[in-house]
């Protein structure tokens, strides 16, 4: 990745000025706010191996699903609750579990940042095995391991088995969607402020290097195993945190539908970024908005059949614009810089 | 944890005879199984496609049997039931195979030449479209088509094996050979081999290879329709069961080999009797779990045994 253009921090700032201000404007689509924060973060832990290293996992929803889990029973454990009992009174009396304000927050966060760290880990031991094999391999591979991890969530009966978990009830005082709202632009903005800068390091162009040809890389010497196995974890800790946020806002998870969702979430998080450009750093997250909107339309006006209309828009878009808008707006500046002269090289 | 172990104490000791059972009840499901991952070897190794979508043919196959079977105990109620499951065969191999020329035109046709990314990407889009729009016509509901057959026993009741199991895989086998004859031995499949050794040099010998990337396309289709015909009385028809299929077809490619005949029907009988076995031991909550996971496992022991040789899967 070129040097940063003045232009691409004015984007930054202006993009984190809307982000700061639209709860102010738009109070009641704050959930949907939120789930947007959560695509974006999404679809930029995608890229990182999708885009920038050509290694297309169809299963970081595993890592997502993880974190959710992690997050609402670390509210429950803070709580000072034992998870099993919590789960098995789901249905009955779920609202004599409280906690106060002031834990509800701190086990939030902490919930997150295990989340996180233990996700890495995952990745790191994960990554290490299933990214020995390669394109067609790789893609389906990891696909088993996501829907796999749902089906064996809704086994376990301290987690609620096949009929869910539900996350702690938020007590009075807590802006739930707004600490969710807040706490995702935070980690957008740190995720997004370490990708620029890591693109720009050497694990960065090995990255790409293995993109572009991995036995040459490897031939040169490059530690391409783990660049591979880091960058999946790396990954792995923002899929986690991404989780966790999405399943606080929709208070409820639910193994296969909501956690390990392959044909919603766990589709859409490549989705996002091919819309938006793949190997982009903006696409993702031009993508993530776009989708949000598209889902959104498609939600309110085509009742029962979103879901029809959203595969279709996954079809169109895979077949008429696999580069995404940050692909169409590259091959229109490069025809105006060809047509109005050749000093624009660099 | 303590009634796994009990299963193995009655699969070891208790009871062996079961294990019978669940062998037997395998290797005829596997049949079926041979049958879809043999579509999926013939599209992956011509067109150098996964076909996502494999398992949403199945079911759309199966949707296509039960309401001809249905509509047809209505028509005629005294004639045998088994009698229009055999003729709703291929009726819905035609159906699903024009169903599938139609995929093939509006969407397969422009990506043939792109990377493997977006050809996977794309089926898996066709896969949520079919699996939701059969959800909203056919509804969410549980479909299955009652065969009427007994369930034979055998050692005094210790083996039982349903009749409608054994029916699906005679059927299947005799579809697995009629297409595999047809592979073989026709010009047509010969064109198809064809293309699939050196799609360059066979356009040079004149093979319209375009036209042969539609037919076999067309053909997986029709064997998806016969697979969701026996699928439909065999075991149970949901719109969302489709991605099982799919993947345990991958599976087996992945085990077998693409191009490897015997191979797939060797894989796909042995995860009959493992799906059967891990049912049984974990429970049947485990079932499908132990299928999807199985793909990934495939995966590094494959990864493993090629590291090896210094080679990769790609």
């Amino acid at each position: 990745m070129a040097k940063t253009s003045p232009m691409q921090w004015i984007a930054a700032l202006a993009f984190l000025a809307v982000a700061i201000a639209a709860p102010f404007f738009m109070p009641n689509n704050m959930s949907q706010l939120v789930d947007l924060m959560v695509f974006i973060l999404i679809a930029l832990s995608w890229d990182m191996l999708g885009g920038q290293m050509g290694y297309n996992s169809f299963g970081n929803i595993l890592f997502f699903g993880i974190g959710m889990y992690l997050v609402a029973s670390t509210q429950v454990w803070m709580g000072g609750y034992e998870l099993a009992e919590y789960n098995s009174a789901k249905g009955g009396n779920l609202e004599s579990f409280t906690v106060t304000a002031p834990i509800f927050v701190q086990s939030l966060i902490i919930g997150l940042l295990a989340a996180a760290i233990l996700n890495f880990v995952i990745g790191l031991i994960v990554g290490s095995q299933l990214l020995q094999t390669r394109g067609h391999y790789f893609a389906v591979g990891t696909l088993g391991l996501g829907v796999a991890a749902g089906e064996f969530a809704g086994t376990m009966d301290f987690l609620g088995g096949g009929s869910g978990m539900n996350f702690i009830q938020p007590p009075d005082g807590v802006n739930l969607t707004q600490l969710l709202y807040f706490l995702g632009l935070g980690v957008v903005a740190i995720f997004f402020v370490f990708l620029t800068w890591l693109h720009r390091t050497r694990f960065g162009f090995v990255m790409n290097a293995i993109r572009d040809n991995e036995d040459k890389a490897e031939a040169m010497g490059l530690p391409t195993g783990r660049v591979k196995t880091f960058a999946w974890a790396i990954a792995a800790a923002f899929a986690a945190i991404a989780g966790g946020l999405y399943g606080a806002g929709k208070n409820f998870i639910d193994p296969t539908e909501v956690a390990f969702s392959l044909p919603t979430v766990g589709v859409w998080m490549l989705l996002m970024p091919l819309m938006g450009g793949k190997g982009t750093l903006w696409g993702p997250i031009l993508g993530a908005v776009m989708f949000q909107l598209f889902k959104e339309f498609f939600w309110t006006y085509l009742f029962g059949w979103q879901r029809v209309a959203l595969g279709l828009l996954i079809v169109i878009i895979v077949v008429f614009f696999p580069n995404g808008l940050m692909g169409g707006l590259k091959a229109i500046s490069s025809r105006l810089s060809g047509k109005s002269g050749k000093g624009e090289a660099a | 944890m303590d009634n796994i172990l009990t299963n193995i104490e009655l699969l070891t000791t208790l009871a062996p005879t079961i294990n019978l059972e669940l062998i037997a009840n395998g290797l005829l499901v596997g049949a079926i199984f041979a049958l879809i991952a043999y579509g999926m070897a013939l599209v992956w190794g011509v067109m150098d496609i996964i076909n996502v979508a494999q398992g949403a043919f199945v079911i759309l196959g199966g949707y296509v049997s039960f309401y001809f079977v249905n509509a047809m105990a209505q028509v005629a109620p005294n004639t045998p039931g088994i009698l229009w499951i055999v003729v709703s065969m291929p009726i819905a191999a035609a159906a699903v195979a024009l169903f599938s020329l139609i995929v093939f035109k509006l969407v397969i046709e422009r990506i043939l030449d792109r990377d493997l990314f977006i050809s996977l990407l794309a089926t898996f889009g066709i896969e949520l479209v079919m699996q939701q729009a059969m959800n909203q016509i056919f509804t969410a509901e549980e479909r299955v088509i009652d065969a009427h057959l007994p369930t034979f026993a055998f050692l005094d009741y210790m083996v039982n094996i349903p009749g409608s199991r054994l029916l699906g895989a005679v059927l299947g086998i005799v579809a697995a050979v009629g297409i595999v004859a047809l592979v073989r031995y026709s010009r047509f499949g010969r064109a198809i081999r064809a293309t699939a050794q050196n799609p360059r040099a066979a356009r040079i010998m004149g093979i319209d290879t375009n036209r042969v990337y539609a037919m076999t396309f067309a053909l997986n289709g029709a064997i998806c329709g016969i697979a969701g015909s026996i699928v439909a009385f065999v075991y149970v028809l949901h719109p969302f069961q489709g991605l099982v299929y799919t993947l345990r077809s991958f599976a087996i490619v992945i085990l077998a080999g693409i191009g490897n005949i015997a191979g797939v029907i060797f894989a796909a009988l042995g995860l009959g009797v493992y799906e059967n076995y891990s049912g049984f031991v974990l429970g049947p909550e485990f079932q499908d779990g132990m299928v999807f996971i199985i793909v990934p496992i495939t995966l590094l022991v494959r990864a493993w045994i090629m590291r090896r040789k210094r080679q990769y899967l790609k």
